[in-house]
């Protein structure tokens, strides 16, 4: 058919082909009854106005002919390429063969410009209109084409379209996955932070499972205590109730035997005072009586004199007399003061003081009765008489010895203490062979330095005690000397406040002054460990560190209790050590505790401090609070009564203690406070030289600040200026 | 396990820790004593090393325990100052109105206590100065020139009598309230305040076998 379509188009509408040759070509013709499909040969006769079909285009026969005459002609739209031509004697449906649309339908028009023709019967304008159809011809095959191309366009856009709507769609993609990655990740922390929830969920179960079966264990106790108690009041109840109302009868019977007895107290006093009256009455009367008897013997004696040698023995009963007489008036002058007294021999209170609030604390923690033991004698009888026997067995040539050793322990009679202490000193001081003489020092030391504050702390030296206590007491005048005395010969120490404490309380004992000098030089230079008293207080700090180890050691409880209330036992222990107790302990305790002390060294210290805070265990263990425990202490050393019981503890109850480990102590502590000291002078200077910059620039302050600062200096003749690094 | 957590918040009074210094004799112990037991007498010995007294107060509605530390005044007891500065809330600096010496060495002792104590404030830290001894008639400080030198720091100046009774409690509520203050500032922040103890539960004692 192709063959046929091509043949058919003419090449140039210039000479126009005859019409019968162009109009030519196969149809597919369906046939009648069967309705089939066959290819025939059609061709346009014009002279007939008629299509002739053969079966090839060879044939000669014709085999059918369509009249065109009134034929017309109809195109089905349902199957492509199928036309009808109905003639008024048949309608035949017609098909091209060749299935390429734009042909198909210049085959159309070709069928229907035959139509045309048939009804115009006109050749010759038949003829134009083949020009023009030609012309058609050639637009439509150029629609065709365009169409094409457009169709193609159409193709390509569509698929350009297609490629950018890919790429959007592979950004795309690539976002989604890089959301979903991070979704991932969010996912996976999500889980971890899950499996961490879980554990801690688990945790808690478990803790709260813990939790429940101490609750459980706590609540059985409970509810068996509970059981107990009930069972225990249920059967006691009846018995207490009897308790009880024996107890309120004892207590009536108590009542009434208490006011018996207050008024037997009452009408005894009485009695006491009527008695005492009667007594100092009778007393006058006797001294009276006494010195009229006085009086009476030595005329006596003057009257026989003057008659000369009358008999002897007379005279001797009348001296006897007159010895007797003078002794009885001795013992009944000593007496009178007893009677009268508040105070010791040395002149110390016999009762403590204490403040309305350290009594309610004492009473807090029941603390026993401060007055029940108070007269206790410091030293019994047959020690005494053991003191006497061992004095008059070495003649009073004292030298070391055991025996001597557990006899001070025990304490040394007041009559004998000087001449001991004395020994002592002696023995410690070398003093018989020191050239140094007492009187010398004394007039080389009318003024110094240390003048102000020593006179600024001999009225606040021992002014409880009743040699002490008045401002024009010759005690103090003595204790000025030997101060100002000791601080001349001793420059690098001076003065130290306590020092008048010491020094005071052995002026008391051994009544002379040089002797008490000699002591002071003795507890200074010889028993206190070097740099006691010097103005670093060395010494005495490294002590505290050390009494805090023993502390920690011995009594660990104590310490551990301390340390958990914040408490820190130097604050208080520091002045015991420093003023060796003077002024802290009562003096029925002190004095013992100096005999110990002078006799065997500072270590003495450390065991009757420890010894005390053993006595108090209880009492401290009672109280919880820093603030409690610091009023506690203030009081401690003045609630310690029980000399005996104190000195047995210090001396055997806190054994083993070797100077050994006291000494290797010291040397551990003394090393790291003398690097703490100098780093806080090093810091001490840094803020000085701080300070000169910032005064310099300051200058212009003026000269009254000048002049403080010179006086500021003046001033620090004492320790500011001359506390140094060892 | 016996042992139960329990939470203790506040109830405690605080403790305003105020220390006293000054030189040797101004009247610090003396000073402290009228404040808290109300008496005067002349037989206070020489403080050696310290002394501790405490009083219960309300400041502002706030029941508090003011603890007093008392202190040696010659200056060889200085090395023990560290452990008796630190902690302290408000520092009392005295002296004798009739000592000007003793006046003069306040600024040697304000040095002194913020070495050793190191406040971590120590711009402003409260200070009071205190000008005792007024009782006594040979004056040798003016109120004018001590109130001078306090201004140069801040310092909030009384002066009084511990001998008469005057300005005693006065005084010493000033530094009570100025230590609550440092107390609440630098004290509360740091710890929280919240204590934590174990308790052993105690043997409970009605088991009556009498």
């Amino acid at each position: 058919v192709d063959g046929a379509g091509s043949q058919t188009m003419p090449s140039s509408p210039t000479q126009p082909p005859s019409l019968a040759q162009h109009l030519r070509g196969y149809l597919l013709k369906r046939g009648g009854t069967l309705k089939a499909w066959k290819q025939r040969w059609f061709v346009f006769v014009e002279e007939k106005n008629a299509l002739d079909y053969f079966r090839t285009p060879r044939d000669v026969m014709p085999l059918g002919q369509v009249c065109l005459n009134h034929a017309s002609f109809t195109c089905e739209g349902v199957e492509p390429g199928i036309f009808h031509l109905h003639t008024p004697e048949r309608t035949i449906t017609l098909k091209v063969t060749h299935t390429d649309t734009p042909r198909t339908v210049s085959h159309y028009l070709c069928v229907s410009q035959l139509l045309n023709a048939t009804k115009t019967k006109s050749s010759h304008s038949f003829l134009g209109l083949w020009s023009c159809q030609d012309l058609v011809a050639i637009l439509q095959k150029a629609l065709q084409q365009c169409q094409s191309e457009k169709q193609s366009c159409r193709l390509n856009q569509q698929n350009y379209n297609q490629t950018e709507e890919d790429q959007d769609l592979t950004t795309h993609l690539e976002q989604t996955q890089v959301q979903l990655e991070e979704l991932k990740n969010s996912l996976n922390q999500k889980d971890q932070v899950i499996q961490d929830l879980k554990k801690e969920v688990r945790e808690l179960s478990e803790k709260n499972h813990v939790k429940q079966q101490v609750i459980q264990k706590l609540s059985s106790c409970i509810s068996r205590w509970t059981e107990q108690s009930s069972d225990v009041d249920s059967q006691s109840v009846q018995t207490l109730i009897k308790q009880n109302q024996d107890l309120q009868d004892d207590l009536k019977a108590f009542k009434n035997q208490n006011y018996f007895l207050n008024s037997e107290i009452h009408h005894l006093s009485g009695l006491w005072r009527t008695s005492t009256e009667g007594q100092r009455v009778l007393m006058n009367k006797a001294s009276v009586q006494r010195g009229q008897h006085l009086r009476l013997l030595r005329e006596l004696q003057e009257v026989s004199l003057r008659e000369g040698a009358q008999s002897q023995s007379l005279r001797r009963i009348l001296q006897d007399a007159l010895n007797q007489a003078n002794r009885s008036e001795l013992t009944l002058h000593k007496l009178e003061q007893y009677i009268l007294q508040d105070w010791d021999q040395y002149g110390f209170p016999l009762v403590q003081d204490f403040e309305v609030e350290d009594i309610q604390l004492l009473a807090k923690i029941h603390s026993p009765d401060l007055r029940t033991q108070q007269n206790q004698d410091a030293i019994e009888r047959p020690l005494v008489a053991r003191w006497e026997q061992y004095m008059s067995s070495c003649r009073g040539d004292l030298s070391d010895s055991p025996e001597l050793k557990s006899l001070i322990r025990t304490g040394i009679p007041p009559h004998l203490r000087p001449q001991v202490w004395n020994w002592i000193i002696r023995t410690r001081t070398q003093r018989d062979q020191d050239p140094l003489q007492y009187q010398q020092v004394l007039s080389q030391s009318r003024s110094g330095p240390w003048s102000r504050q020593i006179d600024l702390d001999l009225p606040r030296t021992l002014c409880t005690n009743h040699n002490f206590s008045s401002p024009s007491s010759p005690a103090l005048q003595q204790l000025r000397r030997i101060l100002m005395a000791f601080s001349w010969e001793n420059p690098s120490i001076g003065y130290c406040q306590g020092l008048n404490r010491i020094a005071a309380l052995l002026l008391l004992v051994l009544g002379s002054e040089e002797d008490t000098f000699w002591g002071l030089k003795a507890v200074v230079e010889n028993i206190m460990p070097p740099d006691y008293y010097t103005p670093s207080l060395v010494g005495s700090q490294v002590d505290q560190l050390v009494l805090k180890d023993f502390l920690s050691e011995k009594l660990a409880r104590l310490s551990s209790h301390l340390d958990r209330c914040g408490v820190d036992v130097s604050s208080f222990t520091f002045s015991w050590f420093l003023v060796v107790f003077v002024e802290v302990l009562p003096s029925h305790i002190l004095l013992p505790l100096w005999d110990a002390f002078l006799y065997e060294g500072n270590k003495v210290l450390f065991r009757f401090s420890l010894a005390m805070f053993k006595l108090k265990e209880p009492e401290i263990l009672q109280l919880s609070t820093g603030l409690e425990l610091h009023q506690y202490f203030r009081i401690l050393p003045k609630t310690v009564l029980d000399q005996r019981r104190l000195s047995a503890v210090a001396f055997d109850e806190l054994n083993p203690f070797s100077r050994r480990a006291v000494r290797s102590r010291r040397a551990l502590h003394l090393e790291r406070l003398q690097r703490e000291l100098c780093e806080l002078q090093r810091q001490r200077n840094l803020f000085l030289s701080q300070r000169s910059i910032h005064k310099s620039t300051e200058e212009e302050e003026g000269a009254e600040g000048a002049a403080e600062e010179e006086v500021l200096d003046n001033n620090s003749e004492d320790d500011f200026a001359t506390v140094s690094c060892i | 396990m016996d042992t139960s957590v329990s939470l203790i918040q506040e109830k405690e009074p605080a403790i305003i820790k105020i220390i006293i210094i000054g030189n040797s004799g101004v009247g610090k112990s003396s000073f402290m004593n009228r404040y808290v037991n109300h008496r005067f007498t002349n037989l206070y010995r020489a403080t050696i090393g310290m002394d501790f007294l405490s009083k219960s107060e309300t400041l502002d509605g706030e029941s508090v325990t003011v603890q007093i530390w008392d202190t040696a005044g010659t200056e060889r007891f200085q090395s023990l100052g560290s452990p008796l500065y630190r902690g302290t809330h408000c520092c009392m600096l005295v002296f004798d109105v009739t000592s000007k010496i003793s006046f003069s060495a306040l600024e040697q002792w304000r040095k002194e206590f913020l070495i050793q104590g190191e406040p971590k404030n120590p711009d402003t830290f409260p200070f009071v100065v205190l000008g005792n001894k007024t009782d006594l008639p040979d004056r040798e400080v003016s109120s004018r020139r001590a109130r001078q030198w306090c201004e140069r720091f801040g310092a909030e100046y009384f002066e009084g009598s511990a001998k008469d009774d005057i300005d005693v409690e006065k005084t010493f509520l000033r530094a009570a309230h100025m230590g609550l203050q440092q107390y609440k500032k630098h004290t509360l922040e740091n710890t929280g305040h919240f204590q934590i103890t174990c308790k052993q539960p105690r043997e409970t004692g009605n088991n009556c076998q009498c």
